[in-house]
């Protein structure tokens, strides 16, 4: 139904000036912190000893069962400590604290990827620990579970929807060509039909990419948020995968390299150069806007995008791959909230085709026994309902609440009525 | 905020009225706007609440009540309504964003069964005389409206011209209906207001207009029966409460069309010559129902699937 009637909101623009400047590359960082998991989750042990050096690419985390290779270092550097540390999107782990130094490791050599069959490019995902950045899942997972299931076409989500971020936009830029090799590799793994790389329809950046990599496009059908990229033609279900893993799976097949670094944006009213930077994973969120430059003390540190990030209380946190944005935003003054009165704006604006305020009214009345039927469990989390809410609620807070107590004690009172 | 375009919508329809009647619909509006927004403070008050009023809704459903009621209606009449539909209707259900039913419906339907001679009883629009503001109305001279002269059976007097203009005997704010379609059109525009339950309410009336006239003429018929009385009024304002209406698209389709078959049905079948207010609190009581079932006729599949698996 949601193609049908078109949901979604209309968002503002606001990636200037970040969108329009060149990647810019962090230098080393005195200290960064490695979380010890490999991409499954798996805890690993270090690959070294404390006051060891371990050179940029090499293994620094072990698995603890089998022993094998799954975390690399992403710079050179010594190991001064493992440490418990709070992560909000992994939860407490342990993480290797490299103290950085500049120097690489052996320049990687290049092989030709022409040749490679499917599992040879599993596994090379596989090695190199990448993680999609779309939804923090192992790439090679991913790509494992789609193989033998009805057609589709694989996607490398260059859409870009939400209000601040533009690093898809910045990799492609830069990329291009190793990003639609890439997305070729893991479509050629994945048993995919075809492969497109998804931009927003129209605009400078579309053309810019015909030119360099033609034949690899899809436009996205609707400009509004959320967008699902879908093929100009076909009818085939589209399945995506991010722009940046499609580039690393390709540096991983051409060169053995694991994915140690991601490109973020960072920006936010608070920050005085918002723009792309390249940085090590494990790089921590105040050394990186301390790079940036803070014009004033940031009220909020939101990991993620405006639509569907997290607010974190301090900056020691490491980032990962999967955040591709950050944010510093100044206080702005809160408008009241008021009662919902049902206006239905958040019906219209829901794509997954649910009843938010019904869900939110649900969870205030305490009647959890009808929510089953309201299928909070289909939500995505895109925010678009307390985006448009006139009343200033937090709609999507209460229906993802909803969704996350699925099968809890709570669902399973009483019997609920009909209707 | 809706409530603010719903009132600058009224702003018009009450302004036509003083170009036919003088000032005095003016203040029956105020009157009503002014006694909706001091109950809504007084019962905050009571209840202990922060007030609600800067939400905007008390001014919009005393200003409707006041724009319901005839020109020569004296002016107690909208405080009654006005308080009515505030102290019992709207805030005893929990207030702004809880009520049930449309307050400024239910206040008009509670003046409408408590003195419906007045109610009913319309000044010519004709006489280019500003109704007196104080002292008797007994010497105003008054005319059948349409809806009277539907009920009666017998020929009706007004052309097309007279009812876009607005110039035929009825309620304050509702025979202006050139004006209405054009705040139909804005509240739609500022999406204050739905077009699916506003156009489905119309097409039923029409489609019921059509087919069971009551005077000679399908056009004709179809014309007198959407134009006399409140029921534009009540299609494009009352219905469109988004408190009392359905959310869901499918829900608001059918909750126009049920509202739409309703009204037909009190003008053929009821006591009085115009029920609208009665159709919408019928179809009030139904719409959390018809909002859910349109939902679930839409989403059959994935509940039965998400039962299965889970």
């Amino acid at each position: 139904m949601s193609k049908f009637t078109k949901r979604g909101v209309f968002l503002p623009s606001l990636k200037e000036p970040a969108a329009s400047r060149p990647i810019a590359d962090i230098p080393v960082p005195a200290q960064v912190f490695v979380p010890l998991l490999a991409p499954g989750g798996e805890p690993c042990r270090p690959a070294v000893g404390n006051y060891e050096t371990v050179l940029r690419g090499e293994p620094l985390g072990l698995l603890e069962g089998s022993g094998a290779p799954a975390v690399y270092a992403p710079v050179t550097g010594v190991l001064s400590d493992v440490r418990m540390m709070t992560h909000p999107l992994l939860g407490d782990i342990s993480c290797a604290v490299l103290d950085g130094m500049a120097g690489e490791g052996e320049p990687p050599e290049k092989r030709g990827v022409s040749g490679l069959t499917a599992p040879e490019v599993l596994a090379a995902a596989r090695a190199a620990g990448i993680i999609d950045e779309l939804d923090g899942a192992p790439l090679a997972d991913k790509l494992e579970s789609w193989v033998d299931t009805d057609p589709y076409l694989l996607g490398a989500d260059g859409t870009e929807q939400e209000p601040y971020s533009s690093s898809a936009w910045a990799v492609l830029g830069q990329a291009a060509p190793e990003v639609s090799e890439g997305l070729r590799l893991a479509a050629l793994a994945a048993g995919a039909i075809d492969c497109h790389i998804a931009v927003r329809r129209g605009g400078r950046q579309r053309r810019a990419l015909a030119e360099r990599v033609p034949g690899r496009l899809v436009c996205t059908v609707r400009r509004k948020y959320p967008a699902v990229p879908e093929p100009r033609s076909a009818v085939l279900p589209v399945r995506t995968v991010g722009v940046q893993a499609c580039q690393a799976l390709y540096r991983a097949c051409a060169y053995g390299e694991p994915q140690s670094r991601c490109v973020v944006t960072v920006a936010g009213d608070a920050v005085k150069n918002p723009q792309n930077v390249r940085v090590p994973v494990g790089t921590l969120v105040q050394d990186l806007l301390h790079f940036c430059g803070l014009s004033q003390d940031p009220s909020y540190v939101i990991l993620g995008d405006a639509m569907t990030g997290t607010a974190i209380p301090q900056a020691d946190i490491a980032v990962v791959p999967g955040i591709s944005c950050i944010l510093a935003l100044t206080v702005r003054p809160q408008p009241k909230t008021r009662a919902c009165i049902g206006c239905g704006r958040c019906v219209r604006a829901c794509h997954a085709d649910l009843l938010p305020f019904e869900i939110m009214r649900r969870m205030d009345n305490m009647q959890y026994e009808r929510l089953s039927r309201l299928l909070p469990e289909d939500c995505d989390g895109c925010g678009a309902c307390s985006y448009v809410c006139p009343a200033g609620l937090d709609v999507a807070a209460k229906v993802m609440e909803a969704r996350d107590a699925k099968g809890t004690i709570f669902l399973k009172w009483g019997d609920g009525d009909d209707l | 905020m809706m409530s603010f375009d719903v009132l600058v919508a009224l702003m018009p329809l009450c302004l036509c009225s003083a170009v036919y009647y003088g000032a005095r619909p003016v203040i029956l509006v105020l009157a009503g706007m002014l006694a909706a927004v001091l109950c809504e403070t007084a019962a905050c008050l009571f209840m202990k609440r922060a007030p609600t009023v800067a939400d905007g809704s008390a001014a919009v459903t005393g200003g409707i009540v006041g724009m319901l009621l005839p020109p020569t209606a004296p002016y107690w009449m909208p405080v009654v309504g006005a308080a009515f539909a505030i102290l019992v209707v709207k805030m005893p259900m929990g207030g702004s964003g809880r009520n049930l039913f449309n307050p400024a419906a239910a206040g008009i339907a509670v003046l409408t069964l408590c003195f419906s001679g007045t109610m009913f009883r319309y000044a010519d629009p004709g006489q280019n005389v500003p109704l007196p503001l104080t002292g008797t109305l007994a010497e105003v001279i008054t005319k059948t409206s349409p809806a009277a002269q539907l009920m009666g059976g017998g020929e009706t007097l007004y052309t097309p011209t007279m009812l876009l203009l607005g110039n035929f005997p009825g309620p304050i704010g509702a025979t202006a209906i050139a004006l209405l379609a054009a705040c139909a059109l804005y509240l739609f525009s500022r999406r204050s207001a739905s077009p699916l339950i506003t156009l489905s309410y119309l097409a039923a009336c029409a489609g019921m207009a059509a087919l069971f006239p009551r005077v000679a003429g399908t056009g004709h018929s179809v014309l007198m029966e959407l134009c006399s009385g409140y029921l534009l009024f009540a299609g494009v304002f009352l219905l469109n409460d988004p408190v009392t209406a359905p959310r869901h698209w499918l829900g608001r389709l059918l909750y126009g069309a049920l509202a739409g078959v309703l009204v037909m049905l009190l003008r053929y079948y009821g006591r009085f010559e115009e029920g609208a207010c009665f159709a919408v609190l019928l179809a009030n009581t139904f719409a959390p129902a018809i909002d859910r079932l349109g939902w679930y006729l839409l989403n059959f599949h994935r509940i039965r699937k998400g039962a299965r698996s889970g």
